[in-house]
């Protein structure tokens, strides 16, 4: 059964693009067939559970990983060809808190990482170390995962790159600096033009940012879209039934998720919702509510469809 | 003027920000020719993407309520304490009150009936 | 913004001469320790000749203290230990399962592995001056105390060039099980151990032949220990003419093997 959900964006430019993408570990598919776009300046919100393959997809762009089948493209560019260039052009944060060399202080290693990326903003940097509250003499070893974050994301935004590929950016921050982060980010968008691929657990966080968003499940791309298709398409109905309803057939496969208790179902549905009720009242139903959903909850009936 | 979001509206964010002006317009705490956030402002102060308050902040000056002085920002309009911005704002409340009702199984009517109901317990409760 | 403005990849040169700043930061333990070894090794000997030429006037300094006054490859073993140990540092806390910060500098992995290994090479060549210098120095203070001249001037120049090219060999050799696998220490002891028991193996099947060919590796004609020591330490004996052809075989050996085991896409 074909899915209803959309999972190409219409054309434009885009900033990163893959085609295809297949990788195996084994005989564990982590990624099959994915075809990411992300326009040039968007907010791009990769969400799927644990394994789904956001990680995985974020490091074949950055050639840390290759796919088997597939291609990846920054900005035109081959991630597998031309990785140097590429590498110079992303901001990454990785999932992982053990990154950058563990016997090196923190001042140094953002020396060191500034001496490779060419339009490092000594400025910037200085004013996200503070902004993070960063302590510069501590070696990068001994940090906590929240503390290791807070280098990595000045290390990945002090050079200002074109894209940011943000893994779990917020992993082990306390709320404080949850919320600084994204101000951080908001402040960053807003001073220079850059396309943001996101992958977090925490979507209510960055339901201002994000005008793009990617389904990842077992591997697989189940819908791609943006903010503003998301927001028209997915809805939430409240409907009045009569005892034994037979349901409404011509919407089956569209509707996501299914609540149903005697004489009242709450379905969330995918579709232009004029013509869902008229369906739904033409099948009998009377239509109490029609609310559009949270980015969360709409992430969650995209992730887990219980249909 | 004090902008802040509902983090339980689901509404796209711009629509939001939009009425947020919308309303500190007709409450006059965003004065005639008074200057607006500018969008990095804004934008960080929420944490929204840069482009929605954007949007927003284009929406508003297509419908009048804001204009741009090239080079120094945007500025609210004169006179909006009444008439086509405080109608809107009437009719966003009505709106909502009336989904509300529908929700409940509630006729027009008897929304209302409650409301004015409510309002003269109000009045009574003021004037002792 | 448009692809025209992509963002630059850092020069060579800076990526070489940071490569050797932060190598030479990585190796600070080592550097510690090997000062501090010379250190209290010269102190201790130079102690021990005062204190021996005091309580020992008419006896002979020149056997008791033969390292001073005499210099052979075999006085490269020593600074031989610390090369063997160097490629650890260089590498340290980079198993490459945490290489993933190195791999992902925007520069091609190939040349950037290779950037590190020879700025770790560079830090080696530095010890072993070092360690030259402070025997010449040991010997010209023993002397001193001694009265009896050093013969350091015996020692014939190759086997003081061996003191570099010893050193080179060993630390290109250790590197490849370092860059090229999570288990270097596994594969380094894994093999020298699979060699001995080998050649046990085939001797004790009756292959005498096959296990003396394999014992040629190490201690043949142009094996390992004449291209690191001229045979000096082993089974054949001080052979100049041996070293100058297994040296630089081996040691060109060694660079194929690191090249290939740095340009090896690995995950």
């Amino acid at each position: 059964m074909t899915s209803p959900l959309p999972t190409r964006l219409r054309d434009g430019d885009l900033a990163v693009e893959t085609r295809g993408l297949t990788k195996r570990f084994g005989d564990q598919v982590a990624l099959n067939d994915v075809s990411l776009q992300v326009p040039v300046g968007a907010v791009y919100l990769l969400v799927g559970p644990n394994g789904a393959g956001k990680s995985t997809t974020l490091k074949v762009l950055l050639d840390l990983m290759r796919a088997d089948q597939g291609t990846a493209e920054v900005f035109g560019l081959s991630t597998r060809e031309r990785a140097p260039e590429v590498r110079a052009n992303v901001g990454y944060v990785p999932e992982r808190p053990d990154w950058g060399y563990g016997w090196m202080r923190v001042g140094r290693l953002l020396e060191h990482h500034a001496l490779y990326y060419p339009t490092w903003d000594a400025s910037y940097a200085e004013k996200l170390v503070q902004k993070f509250e960063l302590r510069l003499e501590r070696k990068m070893g001994v940090l906590s995962k929240g503390q290791a974050r807070r280098v990595h994301l000045t290390m990945a935004l002090a050079h200002r790159p074109p894209v940011l590929l943000l893994d779990e950016p917020t992993d082990g921050l306390d709320p404080l600096m949850r919320d600084e982060t994204f101000g951080v980010l908001a402040d960053h968008l807003a001073e220079s033009q850059t396309t943001v691929v996101l992958s977090t657990h925490h979507v209510e966080e960055v339901e201002r940012l994000a005008d793009h968003i990617g389904v990842l499940r077992s591997g697989e791309l189940r819908a791609q879209m943006s903010r503003a298709d998301l927001d028209a398409g997915l809805r939430r109905y409240r409907v009045e039934v009569p005892d034994k309803w037979p349901g409404v057939a011509s919407l089956n496969g569209k509707v996501l998720r299914r609540v149903t208790a005697p004489r009242e179902v709450q379905w969330t549905v995918w579709g232009p919702e004029t013509e869902i009720v008229q369906k739904l009242s033409s099948a009998g139903g009377t239509v109490r509510e029609v609310v559009p959903l949270s980015l969360l909850d709409a992430t969650l009936a995209l992730l887990n469809p219980n249909d | 003027m004090l902008i802040s979001l509902d983090p339980q509206d689901t509404r796209p964010i711009y629509v939001q920000i939009v009425d947020e002006v919308r309303r500190a317009l007709v409450l006059g705490t965003l004065g005639p020719d008074d200057p607006l956030p500018s969008v990095r402002d804004l934008a960080v102060k929420l944490r929204v993407n840069p482009n929605t308050v954007s949007q927003a902040y284009r929406d508003l000056e297509r419908q009048g309520m804001v204009y741009v002085r090239r080079g120094q920002g945007t500025y609210a309009t004169p006179g909006q304490t009444d008439g086509v911005e405080r109608r809107t704002l009437a009719d966003g409340v009505a709106q909502r009150a009336l989904h509300d009702a529908r929700r409940n199984g509630l006729g027009v009517n008897e929304l209302i009936d409650a409301i004015r109901n409510h309002d003269n317990h109000r009045q009574t409760e003021e004037s002792l | 913004m448009t692809s025209t403005s992509l963002h630059p990849t850092p020069s060579s040169q800076t990526v070489a001469i940071e490569q050797f700043r932060a190598v030479g930061l990585a190796l600070r333990k080592e550097a510690i320790f090997f000062i501090g070894a010379l250190v209290v090794i010269g102190v201790l000997i130079v102690a021990n000749a005062v204190h021996f030429m005091q309580t020992h006037p008419y006896a002979n300094v020149h056997t008791a203290y033969s390292m001073g006054f005499t210099y052979g490859v075999a006085g490269a073993i020593p600074i031989c230990f610390l090369a063997v140990i160097i490629p650890f540092g260089v590498w340290r806390a980079e198993d490459p399962s945490r290489r993933a910060y190195h791999w992902s500098m925007p520069v091609a992995r190939g040349p950037h592995t290779i950037a590190k290994f020879l700025s770790g090479w560079a830090w080696v060549m530095i010890a072993s001056a070092v360690y030259l210098l402070f025997i010449i120095l040991l010997a010209t203070v023993l002397s001193t105390i001694s009265g009896e001249a050093n013969t350091l001037g015996n020692t014939p120049a190759w086997e003081w060039i061996v003191a570099f090219t010893s050193t080179t060999l060993a630390y290109f050799l250790i590197s490849i099980p370092v860059i090229a696998s999570d288990h270097a220490w596994q594969w380094i002891v894994g093999l020298y151990v699979g060699y001995w028991v080998l050649i046990g193996f085939l001797t004790s099947f009756g292959l005498p032949e096959a296990s003396r060919l394999l014992r040629t590796i190490g201690g043949g004609t142009y094996g390992l220990d004449a291209a690191t020591f001229g045979g000096g330490t082993y089974v054949h004996g001080l052979s100049m003419s041996n070293w100058l052809i297994a040296m630089p075989l081996w040691i060109i050996g060694s660079a194929i093997a690191v090249t290939v085991a740095s340009y090896r896409h690995r995950e």
